[in-house]
Parts: structure tokens; sequence; C-alpha cells
């Protein structure tokens, strides 16, 4: 059954028809929330306010990608919890040195002896991206998160974060920038070819 | 970033990654990635920063999120119809509540001394007739004394004992009347008093219930 017909019944108060749109769509959800707020908790809470939200508001919906509709309410419930902890600062859970900086990588969570080497450096990976990516401002990961995890065009992410698509152009350019430099820190970690560079003479 | 880039590069570089730069762009971006090796370069940055934040992979949800009928029943009906109910009827009464307090404390001085004037006047005005009464036949007395010599018992004894009598039931009316007023004037004052409590009571009731079915409504 695809969306439309889903989404029709689910307008209609067929509770069921909705609850299998959120088992389609709540990896997606999860994922976008997960990269923008960094931690599992707060994550899970976004999109299940996200998808209350949802049906709640589903008479608003007016066509298009069903996608990007949940996902602007999805990135609009993380910018609220984002706003909120920013009024409300809370103590992070990250470990820290003698020096009472943050230590670098959550992986000191996992217990390495218990995975295999590749998955491993899979894991650390995308830690490091992930590290790189909280390191943007909130306007600019949600952007990379649009276009490059969740696959949207500039069309739909502009209708996503309700800018216009010069916006996003711009804001893709730069994080992207941003990235490219952070990255570079964790040469160990990035493809053989990034890390090419990287020893390359200047 | 190489510092020969320019913005205005840089950003057509990321969309031309994207293939969602228009055509005629496209194919002047393309027609200088061949002769200048610096914006091959960035390009080649830009498509291994994209390729390695892509490679993030896509997460499985640690739960489903699918709502059950009192999830989606209670916030989407129930919690927030009764807050607004709740929270008017709140308002409504708070605001006529201000409405009967302002207007009792204009209005206390007409309302509420009016009938205690009217039972003190009458009484304070006998009381005033006597004490002139009594002075005038004081008066009198001492002067027929001097003039005429007239002995004391001359003058009427049961006529002072009146006058007296009269003038102290006179004062004796002006200052039993005190007490007894609270039982005849609270008529309209009570009411009032009444309709003050009810509407403070419903207000405060009222509010309550808002702000319980608001924090059921975000639990």
């Amino acid at each position: 059954m695809d969306d439309a017909v889903l989404i029709q019944r689910a307008r209609q108060g067929d509770l069921d028809a909705f609850n299998r749109l959120v088992l389609a769509y709540q990896d997606r959800l999860y994922t976008q929330a997960y990269r923008v707020m960094g931690e599992q908790g707060a994550a899970e809470d976004a999109t299940q306010e996200a998808f209350i939200s949802a049906y709640r508001k589903l008479h608003t919906y007016r066509g298009g990608s069903f996608q990007a509709w949940l996902l602007r309410i999805v990135t609009n419930a993380c910018y609220d919890e984002l706003r909120r902890r920013k009024r409300k600062p809370v103590s992070s859970l990250e470990p820290r040195d003698q020096q009472g900086e943050e230590i670098e990588s959550p992986g000191w969570m996992v217990d390495p002896g218990e995975l295999p080497e590749e998955t491993l450096q899979k894991k650390e990976l995308a830690a490091a991206i992930q590290r790189c990516l909280d390191q943007l401002s909130t306007d600019f990961r949600m952007v990379v998160l649009l276009v490059d995890v969740q696959g949207l065009d500039y069309r739909q992410a502009a209708q996503v974060i309700e800018k216009p698509m010069g916006t996003v152009k711009s804001r893709l350019a730069r994080a992207r920038l941003r990235m490219q430099d952070c990255l570079q820190q964790f040469g160990e970690l990035l493809p053989f070819s990034f890390r090419l560079k990287e020893e390359a003479p200047v | 970033m190489n510092e020969r880039i320019s913005r205005r590069d840089w950003e057509q570089l990321s969309a031309f990654v994207d293939d969602q730069l228009p055509a005629r762009e496209c194919a002047r971006l393309e027609a200088r990635l061949r002769t200048d090796s610096n914006l091959r370069q960035a390009l080649d940055d830009l498509r291994m920063t994209s390729s390695t934040v892509k490679s993030l992979p896509r997460l499985h949800a640690p739960r489903n999120f699918t709502l059950t009928s009192e999830t989606a029943g209670q916030r989407q009906k129930g919690a927030p119809r009764l807050f607004d109910t709740f929270r008017l009827a709140s308002a409504i009464s708070s605001a006529l509540l201000a409405i009967v307090l302002v207007g009792d404390l204009l209005a206390v001085d007409r309302v509420s001394l009016a009938p205690y004037q009217e039972m003190v006047a009458p009484a304070a005005e006998r009381a005033v007739e006597a004490t002139f009464e009594v002075e005038a036949v004081e008066e009198q007395a001492p002067s027929a004394m001097v003039l005429e010599a007239a002995p004391p018992e001359e003058i009427p004894p049961m006529a002072e004992e009146s006058l007296e009598k009269e003038a102290g039931e006179g004062l004796a009316d002006a200052t039993e009347a005190e007490p007894e007023t609270p039982e005849v004037v609270p008529a309209p004052m009570a009411a009032v008093r009444l309709a003050e409590i009810l509407l403070g009571a419903i207000a405060l009731v009222t509010g309550a219930a808002a702000y319980y079915f608001r924090r059921r409504g975000r639990s």
C-alpha cells in the first residue's frame, strides 16, 4: 500500500494506517534526530515528539514529499530541544581528562575486544564524522544531513528548513569546507585517498 | 580550501557534486575544470568529503515509535480540550471576581454605610434634641434663682427627671443602635461577599484543573 493511501486513511483517524507510516519512516527520522542531537535519549524524544506532532498536524500536509514533510517536523523538534538546552544547559556525560577537557572519542563506551577490527574502524570513522558534524552550527549541520545523509535534493532541503534554495547551496558548500578541515584531524580513520592528500607535500 | 578557490567557485563545485547546477553554469564550470588544476583538486576534495559524510550508516530506531490510541487520543483530543475549557473558565471567573471586587470597593461607602446612617441618624437627632432641652432647662433654672431667689424645690422635680430621662433615653437609643446594625444591614453586602468567595473558589479550582491537564498533556 503506498503512502498516499495510508496518509488518506490516517487523516480519517485510522491510527493503524499512520503507524504503518511510522514504521516506514522511523529509521530515517531517528537517524536525522540522532545526527543532529548527538545522543540517543534526546534523539528518541525528538523522534517520538515528531510522530505525535505529525499525527496531530496531518491535515496540514498538502502533498509533495512526505519524507521531507516529516523531516521538517523532526528538524523543528530538534531545534526546539536545542533552544531549550541553550536556556537550561545541562552538564555533559562525556568523560573528561585531568585538565577537565572532554575526551575526544565516545568509543570509550565500547568494548573493543568484542568487535572485529573492521567494524571497530567503521564505528570510529562514524564517531569522527559525528564529532565533526557536532562542531558545525545547527543550521549548517541540518543542511549537510538533509542532503548527504538523507539524500534530499536542494529543493526538498529548502522546503524542510523553510529557506530559499540559494541558502541551502551556500550553507552546504561552507559546511562541507568545515567538514573537510575537521576530518583531516582523523587521518588514520579516513579513506586511503584522503590520507594520501593529507600526507602529500604542500 | 585552496586559497585560490573563491567562495563562489566553491559553492558551484559543491552544487556540481550534487548535480544541482543549472546546465549553463555546469557547462561553463566543466570548461574551466579542463584547464584549471586547482579547481579539479578542490572538486576531488569536495567529492571525498561528501562521500565520507554519505558513508555514515543509517541508524536503526532503538524502538518502535508507533502511537497508541491513548497516546494519540490523549494528546490530540482529551488533554488539550479539557485544558482549554478549564483555562477559559478560570479566566472568566477571575475577570468576574475582579469586576465584583472593584465594584465593591467603589460602592462600599454608599452601599454599606447608608443603612448604618439611616439607623443612627434618628437616634442621634433625638439625643441632640434632648440634650438641648436639658441645657435649656438648666440655663433657665439658675437665672430664675438669681432673679426671683426662688428656692430650688420650685423647679418641678418631675420635669427635671422626665427631661433627664428623655435625654438619657435619647442617648441610650443612639448608643444602643450600634450593636443592632450588623443584624439589620448585611442583605446586599452578604450577597456580594458570597459572590466574591464563590468566584474566587471557581477561579482557583479551574486554574488548578487547567494546570493539571496541561501537565498531563505534556507528559
